[in-house]
């Protein structure tokens, strides 16, 4: 099976099973959504899954796992500043050490 | 022809490295969104469905032909591993979402990505005759798991 069929396979059964998880845990908000949320849950998917998931497979397929992962691996990093420049989180020196070695060490493992 | 060939290679080397810091962009924007999401407007787990279900609207846009061609030759045993694989990252993707809802972004976000940690774990423990752990795993997941302890002691 190709990846991105793959992908599309698993993405309907995630989709399956959380409907029926939302529905059953957050079955009032789920009908009741603010119309504003839906642009954002859509970037949100398109982000995750067209931009992060598809892009790794065109990195994967073009230069190896090994040297594309460590590059992917990186993208708490995007997070982390994106959080804190954009939604107003705040830093210190525990998470920004503690950060760094847990993208040293997924590269370590994933550049042998 | 070895210079159209390099040239080419080069091209195609390049094209990896974009696409690689792509993913990772992409990875991050879908965090700062889903952020935004479940800060003001959803509860995790229908932000969930949501993303997953506008995530799976656009695969199909963009493959669903050459994949139902693909899902007719597609063995049972494929079909078994892929859905369990969905499973698995509806869980992920809801665990991250409702860490969001109770911790920051610069927490959640470097812990959920040890992920590739869990599956070399997996892979050792399933596919033991295919897979060695050496020296640089070790010091590589012990780097991660202090890492791990240190983002926490900082939320703490």
């Amino acid at each position: 099976m190709r990846p991105t069929t793959g992908t599309l396979v698993s993405l309907v059964v995630g989709v399956v099973v959380t409907s029926v998880l939302a529905l059953s845990i957050d079955g009032t908000a789920f009908l009741s959504l603010d119309s504003a949320a839906y642009p954002l849950m859509f970037l949100a998917g398109f982000a995750s899954f067209v931009g992060g998931r598809l892009l790794n497979f065109v990195a994967v397929s073009k230069i190896g796992v090994s040297r594309s992962s460590p590059i992917v691996g990186a993208s708490p990093l995007i997070a982390t500043a994106l959080a804190v420049l954009l939604a107003g989180e705040s830093l210190n020196t525990p998470i920004i050490v503690g950060t760094i070695a847990i993208i040293s060490g997924i590269a370590i493992v994933l550049r042998q | 022809m070895n210079g159209t060939a390099e040239s080419t290679n080069d091209r195609q080397r390049l094209l990896g490295y974009l696409a690689s810091f792509g993913s990772a962009a992409g990875y991050g924007f879908g965090v700062y969104f889903a952020l935004l999401v479940i800060r003001d407007y959803a509860p995790p787990m229908t932000a969930t469905f949501f993303s997953l279900l506008f995530g799976l609207l656009v695969m199909m846009a963009l493959f669903l032909r050459p994949a139902v061609a693909d899902m007719k030759v597609a063995p049972r045993r494929a079909w078994v591993v892929v859905s369990m694989s969905g499973l698995a990252s509806a869980w992920g993707v809801a665990s991250i979402y409702l860490a969001f809802a109770r911790v920051p972004v610069v927490v959640a976000s470097p812990i959920s990505g040890a992920n590739p940690l869990i599956a070399i774990l997996m892979t050792y423990i399933f596919l033991r005759r295919l897979e060695r752990v050496s020296s640089r795993t070790i010091v590589g997941a012990a780097l991660v798991v202090a890492g791990i302890g240190l983002v926490t002691m900082g939320r703490a």
